[in-house]
């Protein structure tokens, strides 16, 4: 192994160590985690890589102190980031919701497992999407993006760093055992050809009561410790600038509307989403592996003659309601295809299902990716 | 109907569709003072590459790799040796 950060070329890799690798070439520089099937892969490969280019990995007691680590290291200055599955984003929730509220840029994977509770950690369900979005108490706007494959591992990692530093918010990275322990090639382009954003930060001697250091809606420039800025950091309801303020309404008004506005605000430029879709198809909607076996079986119904199209969302949230809104006006029917009960099916069939009907599709077994028979089957039930 | 082992007759037996794989776990390997697990050729059904036991004369029954497994995998008989060896 090689110890440069940005490994350039073209492997076979695991989705975990292609994600790893997309933290390295991304500028990350520390990582804290608690090992956990089917997470651990990334840790072992950040532990060991971390170092080689000068960043350090730390193995805490729980996910609890890990999602703390990685919240206090990137108040310093350092791009940052924990991987675990759905029981430690149970643990983390607390953490990220004071995350959400100080404004800290960091990347969470989660690889999604089995559950409830600790459930079949070796197989991959896409439980914990909306928990990614409520996790947490209270009103707030996160960003979860969903791999398909070892090399969006890759890619998608980078782009979390991204919308991370530049929006100043955790961004969940929303895989599963399924696409997390795929061995596919995976490319790694050249360094130079990487887009890395860092965060802004305010230039040195700045007092932090004399800019907005928070709650704006085009992200404060963030006053990270050890620059000699004196800015309050507080989950508490505070103003621009920091300072706690508990009496008046206004400012819970602004301390909520901000932070949820700073992500709703710049939706469009963190939406990715991939359509194949004509007027008058039946519409698959999917995300993660489960668009792997949309896009087998649209290709299936189309040799067949049926009218198939695809919309993967890779962006879950903030939700695409418009992509989607879009889709809807064209389709002839949507079907909604997940590896669970239909947790995204609400989202989706409240932007669509005033355009045209929605339907919804879970595997034959929970913990299965469907099978593309049984959805060329439902596209021929509801187009006769 | 039991679930699929290796070496059902054996001193180390490997229920090998409950094991999550080496290349992310492993403490076995690390656990087993006398470095007896190696990983498998072979995928067990979810696609995880289990261990497998070599030279299982040489295992002294100190249980370490039964009672770290995590995931109940491994159970070892016959004891011969002193229980449970620390690493």
């Amino acid at each position: 192994m090689t110890s440069e950060r940005v490994r350039s070329g073209r492997y076979f890799m695991m989705g975990n160590e292609a994600c790893a690798e997309g933290a390295l070439a991304a500028g990350c520089e520390f990582a804290a985690g608690y090992p956990i099937t089917p997470a651990t892969e990334i840790a072992n490969r950040l532990a060991k890589r971390l170092p080689q280019v000068g960043g350090a990995f730390l193995q805490m007691e729980d996910e609890i102190s890990s999602i703390a680590a990685v919240i206090g290291a990137s108040w310093t200055g350092k791009k940052v980031m924990t991987v675990t599955s759905g029981p430690g984003i149970s643990l983390m929730s607390e953490n990220i919701g004071f995350a959400v509220g100080v404004e800290t840029p960091c990347v969470i994977v989660n690889v999604q497992r089995g559950a409830p509770t600790t459930g079949m950690p070796t197989v991959g369900v896409q439980g914990d999407m909306v928990q990614a979005k409520h996790g947490s108490h209270g009103d707030y706007e996160i960003i979860a993006l969903c791999p398909s494959s070892p090399q969006e591992m890759f890619d998608y990692t980078i782009t979390a760093f991204n919308y991370a530093e530049k929006y100043r918010t955790p961004v969940f990275i929303l895989s599963d055992a399924f696409v997390g322990h795929m061995r596919e090639e995976v490319t790694i382009p050249e360094a130079k050809t990487i887009e890395s954003v860092y965060r802004k930060i305010p230039s040195q001697g700045t007092d932090p009561q004399s800019i907005r250091g928070f709650l704006d809606e085009d992200i404060a420039p963030m006053p990270i410790f050890g620059r000699g800025f004196k800015a309050h950091v507080t989950s508490s309801c505070h103003d621009q600038a920091g300072k706690r303020n508990l009496i008046d309404l206004s400012s819970l008004d602004l301390f909520v509307r901000r932070l949820s506005n700073k992500i709703l605000k710049h939706k469009e430029d963190i939406t990715i989403v991939d359509g194949n879709y004509a007027k008058g198809d039946v519409v698959l909607v999917s995300y993660g592996p489960v668009a792997r076996s949309a896009s087998a079986a649209a290709n299936e119904a189309r040799e067949a003659g049926l009218p198939a199209g695809t919309l993967r969302i890779a962006t879950v949230w903030p939700f695409p309601d418009h992509e989607i809104e879009k889709m809807a006006r064209k389709a002839k029917h949507v079907i909604v295809l997940e590896n669970n009960l239909g947790q995204m099916y609400p989202y989706i069939k409240a932007a669509a299902a005033r355009f045209t009907g929605v339907s919804f599709l879970a595997p034959a077994l929970i913990g299965q990716i469907h099978d593309p028979e049984e959805i060329v089957r439902k596209i021929k039930e509801v187009v006769q | 109907m039991g679930i699929p082992v290796q070496n059902p007759d054996g001193k180390v037996r490997i229920f090998q569709e409950l094991c999550k794989g080496v290349e992310g776990c492993g403490i076995c390997l690390h656990v087993c003072r006398k470095k007896l697990f190696k990983p498998a050729l072979t995928l067990n059904r979810k696609g995880y590459r289990p261990p497998v036991i070599a030279e299982q004369e040489s295992c002294t029954s100190c249980e370490n790799c039964e009672i770290f497994c995590p995931d109940m995998a491994i159970a070892v008989s016959g004891r011969t040796g002193k229980r449970r060896v620390k690493t």
